[in-house]
């Protein structure tokens, strides 16, 4: 073991689970998440020595992951993306359950463009400000800004929750 | 509604991210295997480009790319050695590889020193199947690609080839934008090697003309895509990624900025501390093409660490207007 295997297998016993979590985030799946983060800390490991300060590595390896996450487009959102959940005839939104509500909204999550969903992970999740947001995914912020916005109009549209007009008839 | 949707959102991410479960983590030893075989095979590609540029011929010593820590396992080569091989010479060749900027994927240039006896055939080696020395960098094309370059006096004919699937059409993990970026990336880096402007490239597939590569035409020789919507319009050649700089810091690179003003700043790593912050004039802009720039700047004074150094086009609207500034960054050690 070098220097640098030492360094790395601290950082990954250290740092892995929250990265893992912000993966998970952004893929919402278990098997994606951990093959995004392999490849971000081999990225890291390459760049090593050029990174080997703790604040560095860790800012790295996230940049690296959102990177990855929409550089590549994934073939999986097609066929995974739930369903949204319909509810029955005549029911009013209130009556549907937290969980089904919680779903819901995770399903059209998921099923916003890859850059959309990144920058609302790194904003609600990861409570980063605009400025970071545009640095990890090497935007603009005003682009940041856009993408929000134009993000949240789409679940707030989606989701019948937060439509303003209730008695719209849904789909 | 905006705030109830935010805050709904915050709590789902969080409890969702529970699904993972709290103590789960990535094993560290099956992590560093895999790492270290990135390395490797980060080592190997670039090694094994040289080695088809110069095929025939013992080339023990490869001097490019200036990440190489001690610590590593030497890369072997040990080509069959040739009767008359053919005279080589150690050469520095440009690469441009793609990169995402504010107006989505553009080229940048990196310049390897490669001992080839064939530079221009090295150098789209490398784009094709090389990795960029710049993190920030990527690489669009497809495993296992090669290529091969020749030039007849009119047109360069670039020559692909594939051990996996064909390249004439575009695989679905491609988007249109990456195949478009692959083949500038191919057609400004052999126009860059070859030394004879901008002259037209005919791609090739396993030696025989196609109707498209990567789902792109490439029927007829194609002239470069135009510079100010090709490549990043700010590039820094010096200095190099990872590269140790004591007292002086020459910072070098091309650029199209707004009057002519190339933004360099100087910040340490995981600080807010900036060292400094100037504007530095290249030496033209608003045309078809990209302008040197060249300053120096005295770091004696700098405390010793690992700094990022950021060149980036001048936006006096601040991002209000278009699509925000270009920018190229390296990681460099001050001692």
């Amino acid at each position: 073991m070098t220097q640098r295997d030492d360094d790395f297998t601290a950082f990954v016993t250290a740092r892995s689970g929250s990265l893992l979590r912000l993966a998970y985030v952004l893929t919402g799946h278990r098997t994606d998440a951990e093959d995004l983060l392999q490849v971000a800390l081999a990225k890291a490991y390459v760049a090593w020595p050029r990174i080997r300060s703790a604040n560095a590595v860790e800012s790295y390896v996230r940049t690296c992951l959102v990177r990855a996450h929409f550089s590549h487009r994934r073939r999986r959102r097609v066929t995974q993306v739930p369903l949204s959940i319909e509810p029955a005839d005549n029911k009013s939104a209130a009556s549907l359950s937290a969980v089904d509500d919680r779903d819901a909204l995770w399903a059209a999550l998921q099923a916003l463009p890859p850059r959309q969903r990144t920058v609302l992970v790194l904003k609600f999740f990861e409570d980063l400000d605009e400025a970071s947001i545009a640095e990890v995914m090497k935007t603009s912020r005003g682009t940041v800004k856009s993408q929000t916005s134009k993000a949240l109009k789409t679940l707030q549209g989606s989701h019948h929750l937060y439509s303003t007009d209730q008695s719209r008839p849904r789909r | 509604m905006s705030e109830e949707l935010e805050g709904d959102l915050r709590e789902l991410m969080a409890r969702r991210a529970l699904d993972v479960g709290v103590d789960a983590r990535i094993d560290p030893h099956a992590s560093l295997q895999h790492a270290r075989g990135a390395l490797m095979r980060t080592r190997l590609v670039i090694a094994f480009a040289a080695v088809i540029a110069v095929a025939g011929v013992g080339v023990g010593a490869l001097s490019m790319l200036g990440e190489d820590p001690p610590d590593s396992p030497p890369v072997v080569v040990d080509p069959t050695p040739d009767p008359e091989p053919p005279v080589t010479a150690e050469v520095s060749i440009p690469v441009y590889f793609p990169g995402q900027t504010a107006q989505g994927l553009r080229l940048y240039r990196e310049f390897r020193l490669v001992e080839t006896a064939d530079p221009l055939r090295t150098a789209v080696e490398v784009a094709v199947s090389g990795s960029p020395t710049d993190p920030d960098y990527t690489t669009v094309w497809p495993d296992g690609v090669s290529a091969t370059a020749s030039y007849d006096g009119d047109v360069l004919t670039v020559d692909l080839g594939s051990t996996a699937d064909g390249l004439r059409d575009r695989p679905d993990a491609m988007t249109a934008e990456q195949a478009a970026i692959a083949l500038e990336q191919v057609i400004y880096t052999a126009q860059g090697a070859l030394g004879e402007g901008r002259v037209p490239v005919q791609f090739l597939i396993d030696g025989s003309r196609s109707d498209q590569v990567l789902g792109q035409p490439t029927a007829e020789p194609l002239a470069n895509g135009p510079v100010l919507q090709t490549l990043s319009l700010v590039n820094l050649t010096t200095p190099l990624e990872g590269d140790v700089v004591t007292d002086t810091l020459s910072v070098s690179g091309v650029a199209n900025s707004f009057e002519a003003n190339v933004v360099v700043s100087l910040q340490r790593v995981g600080g807010t501390d900036v060292v400094f912050q100037e504007g530095v004039s290249a030496e033209g802009w608003m045309e078809e093409r990209l302008f040197p720039f060249d300053q120096t700047f005295d770091v004696s004074e700098v405390e010793p660490g690992d700094y990022l150094l950021t060149a980036m086009t001048d936006d006096p609207s601040g991002g209000e207007e278009g699509f925000g500034p270009f920018v190229d960054t390296r990681m460099i050690t001050i001692e």
